[in-house]
């Protein structure tokens, strides 16, 4: 399909195909395929074109994913988000599947831009439609030396403690300085998997060096909110399908005040 | 500047303030109920409850007990099964316009008044766009009017979805323990890294 906000973007500078091409080191004729939607760029192809057009490189792998109810300006803020942090912990409550579905893409691809090591936990199908859309933007070594999926099916029957000890930390992160993890629909409890890699990375001296990128999501018609406000206390960020905030409830914040209810105060 | 006002001696919100309460707990819950009530009665406020008959029916004795005949008599209730249309539809431009009838009386005296709605409505109903509109409607009216008003809903009913939802209607959000800002009211607080 035609990239009509391309071709747009491009004429809101004055520039020609040709000029473009010439500044995003590429030839004339692969940049108009680019622009007529019949081809679509590498990563570094993209990042290169977003430069000299001043956009974000992301918005090639948005298209993808067709989703018309997408919104784009405030995508561009978690994705800046993704790209501007190394660590933190997030909790992700999301109401729409596809814009879960394209976080998760900017999650590892601004994760592969900053060469961290990405690691997703998911059902098998949605690690599937992720690795298929990443083979349209990253090579396969790409892919194989900077993301590991896990299909949480393989895992069902084992106990967490033995999975994270046994499965994920046999994983080479030395050569990397940051790690992101990006958690599925799992329990939240003190053996949950991510409470049990936490307690090993900062335990362990060497791991605790590296940044590490958290981010748990959940659908938000599938929990309730006395358990959502339950988690928001743990988490100090809080994200939907728009927006990364601080987690209101986040018990060890200097950001936010949080006051007895009303009826503690009478008490005090 | 916005003109502030006490919601306790240890918190002041501006004159409009619309907080969401979330409760879990019964007990807690009226003693919230209470509590509020005391602080509104203490600054010469009149209250509006728009409770269920159940919750109503074990506050009434404590309110008996707490406060004199006088300060009774600034507290009025309406039952939140005949105000939600509970048995019916959720109607919610007919909600919204009943809320603003039944305030009206105490406008025109130039009565200052603090309501608390409890908010319920049948389980098997999916009303999520519906609370959405009313929410957002509740929340222009509060600031419209300078009310003080607080929207309480069991939080064991409610997903997680409906509640982001109504945290963006909702300035202030409570807890049966926890009085925060909601981070994201007007979806205007993004975190800058």
């Amino acid at each position: 399909m035609k990239r009509t906000w391309l071709i747009q973007f491009r004429k809101s500078k004055n520039l020609t195909q040709e000029q473009v091409a010439t500044s995003a080191f590429i030839d004339r004729g692969y940049y108009s395929q680019v622009e007529t939607g019949k081809r679509n760029p590498g990563l570094n192809i993209a990042i290169n074109i977003a430069k000299v057009l001043d956009f974000d490189p992301l918005m090639f792998y948005q298209e993808h994913l067709d989703h018309t109810s997408f919104d784009k300006v405030s995508d561009y803020k978690i994705s800046e988000y993704f790209r501007s942090v190394d660590s933190g912990e997030i909790l992700y409550v999301y109401n729409s599947l596809e814009s879960h579905f394209q976080h998760v893409i900017t999650f590892l691809i601004s994760g592969f831009e900053k060469k961290s090591y990405c690691l997703i936990i998911d059902h098998q199908k949605n690690c599937y439609q992720l690795q298929e859309v990443l083979g349209t933007i990253l090579t396969d070594s790409e892919i194989l030396n900077y993301i590991h999926f896990f299909n949480k099916e393989d895992l069902k029957g084992f106990d967490n403690r033995d999975v994270v000890n046994n499965l994920v930390l046999q994983n080479q992160f030395d050569h990397f300085n940051s790690i992101r993890i990006w958690l599925s629909e799992e329990p939240n409890d003190q053996n949950d998997w991510l409470s049990l890699l936490e307690k090993h990375w900062t335990m362990d001296i060497k791991l605790h060096e590296k940044n590490i990128l958290f981010i748990r999501s959940y659908n938000a018609s599938l929990i309730s909110a006395a358990m959502h406000i339950k988690m928001m206390r743990n988490y100090p960020h809080l994200m939907t399908d728009l927006e990364i905030v601080d987690s209101p409830f986040y018990k060890f914040s200097n950001k936010s005040f949080i006051f007895p209810s009303l009826f503690i105060q009478k008490n005090m | 500047m916005k003109k502030m006002i006490s919601l306790t001696k240890y918190v002041d919100v501006p004159n409009a303030a619309h907080i969401l309460y979330f409760f879990e707990n019964n007990n807690n819950y009226i003693e919230n109920l209470l509590a509020y009530i005391k602080d509104g009665l203490e600054r010469g406020h009149h209250l509006l409850i728009i409770e269920n008959p159940t919750i109503y029916t074990m506050v009434e004795p404590l309110i008996g007990k707490q406060f004199s005949n006088e300060q009774q008599k600034c507290i009025h209730y309406i039952d939140n099964y005949s105000f939600y249309g509970y048995y019916g539809d959720f109607h919610v431009h007919n909600i919204v316009e009943n809320f603003g009838e039944i305030l009206k009386p105490f406008f025109k005296d130039e009565i200052s008044i603090r309501t608390w709605a409890h908010v319920e409505w049948k389980k098997l109903d999916d009303i999520s766009s519906e609370l959405e509109e009313f929410e957002n409607l509740a929340d222009c009216s509060v600031n419209g009017m300078g009310l003080m008003s607080v929207c309480a809903y069991a939080a064991t009913d409610l997903s997680a979805s409906l509640q982001t939802t109504l945290m963006r209607s909702h300035e202030y959000v409570m807890t049966d323990t926890e009085l925060v800002r909601s981070s994201l009211y007007r979806n205007t607080k993004g975190l800058t890294p």
